[in-house]
């Protein structure tokens, strides 16, 4: 439901971490979804190719990456990927498990066209 | 250009050479964040507890926050698509209340950092102990929004059924604290409280589970009690 709101910071944070650069040289945008965070990865996709043309990135793609949802269990300190419905621990079977991560919502890395004249601000932002 | 090279082989597979990756790993809502982060600070260094009330629609998050007014010093931020309804309820008990109706942007299914910040910066001049935000009702969206609170409550109804925590998941993995309303439903909807309160802990252990009953006037003493005992706590971490 709220896909659209974190498109919105999405490209809003791109642009700030561009600066001076042309978005339009932005050629891709990795993100990283955790499956936890309540967001469906493919209306994010829709939202952020719908809001980006009119924030002037005009030639990106979106490339997202879901991140699982980790539990470890507190009893044999084992780190596992709950299924569907059960969130215990497959070793052990004990329910004394703590959440670790799968909330994530990241920007990974932006893909900058090279151009004689972004060189500069590139190196500067990295 | 250091940091570019070290991260490459976390990607899996670089950049090809026309383009120039710039790694990055950092939150998509940092703008947000950086408000919540703000507004904690600002709460912390007032001694005022911020408390992120959310839950579904009709689970009684107004009911609760009411019933609390009568025994805390209080001040309330409403949150809702539209309409003015719970923050007139407030008002009308000498609550001190600041609404935010999302309609105005876009008909929002929670609430925002920066969208409130003002107005809780307001409401801590009128000296409350406890300040609550009532989130838009809504099981999914608020808790990926950080407000900058000090507890994250969220309010359960038992009519909701005892599945919600497993089929619901990222609310209550980031819940602190579990108030389950309407107990004096329990027999009716066939509810057992120990089966829904093991059903929460599967996938959150350390989460505060409190049970609450608006027919029940004296069912909120607990519940004030833990949020005193809280606050207190906040106080003894500024003095020492």
């Amino acid at each position: 439901m709220h896909e659209y709101y974190v498109a919105k910071h999405t490209i809003y944070q791109i642009k700030k971490e561009l600066g001076e650069i042309d978005p339009n040289l932005v050629k891709s945008v990795g993100l990283k979804i955790g499956k936890m965070s309540g967001i469906i990865p493919d209306a994010l996709n829709m939202y952020l190719n719908l809001i980006a043309p009119e924030e002037g990135l005009t030639n990106a793609t979106f490339d997202i990456v879901l991140a699982p949802v980790l539990f470890q269990c507190n009893d044999c300190k084992n780190v596992f990927e709950p299924s569907r419905e059960l969130f215990w621990c497959p070793k052990c079977k004990s329910s004394n498990v703590t959440f670790i991560s799968g909330n994530e919502l990241e920007i990974q890395y932006i893909d900058v066209e090279n151009s004689t004249n972004n060189n500069k601000e590139v190196e500067r932002t990295t | 250009m250091k940091r570019m090279l070290f991260f490459e082989h976390l990607e899996g597979h670089g950049p090809s050479e026309d383009v120039t990756r710039i790694n990055l790993g950092k939150n998509i809502l940092q703008a947000n964040d950086e408000v919540a982060h703000e507004i904690f600070h600002l709460y912390t260094d007032r001694g005022v507890f911020l408390t992120n009330v959310m839950g579904s629609p009709g689970s009684g998050k107004t009911t609760l926050i009411k019933a609390l007014a009568k025994h805390l010093k209080i001040a309330v931020l409403e949150g809702d698509i539209a309409s003015s309804v719970d923050s007139i309820e407030f008002a009308k008990i000498g609550v001190p209340v600041v609404q935010v109706n999302t309609d105005v942007y876009g008909s929002a299914c929670h609430l925002e950092a920066p969208w409130i910040a003002d107005k809780l910066r307001l409401l801590v001049e009128y000296k409350p102990e406890f300040v609550f935000i009532e989130n838009v009702g809504n099981l999914v969206c608020p808790s990926d929004f950080n407000l900058g609170e000090h507890e994250r409550l969220l309010v359960y109804s038992i009519p909701e059924g005892f599945d919600k925590p497993i089929k619901y998941p990222p609310m209550f993995t980031k819940a602190t604290t579990v108030v389950l309303t309407k107990v004096d439903l329990a027999p009716v909807m066939e509810l057992d409280i120990e089966k829904f309160k093991q059903s929460v802990r599967q996938i959150n252990p350390n989460v505060q589970i409190l049970t609450f009953s608006a027919k029940d006037e004296d069912s909120i003493s607990p519940i004030v009690t833990y949020l005193e005992g809280k606050r207190q706590a906040l106080l003894n971490s500024l003095s020492s």
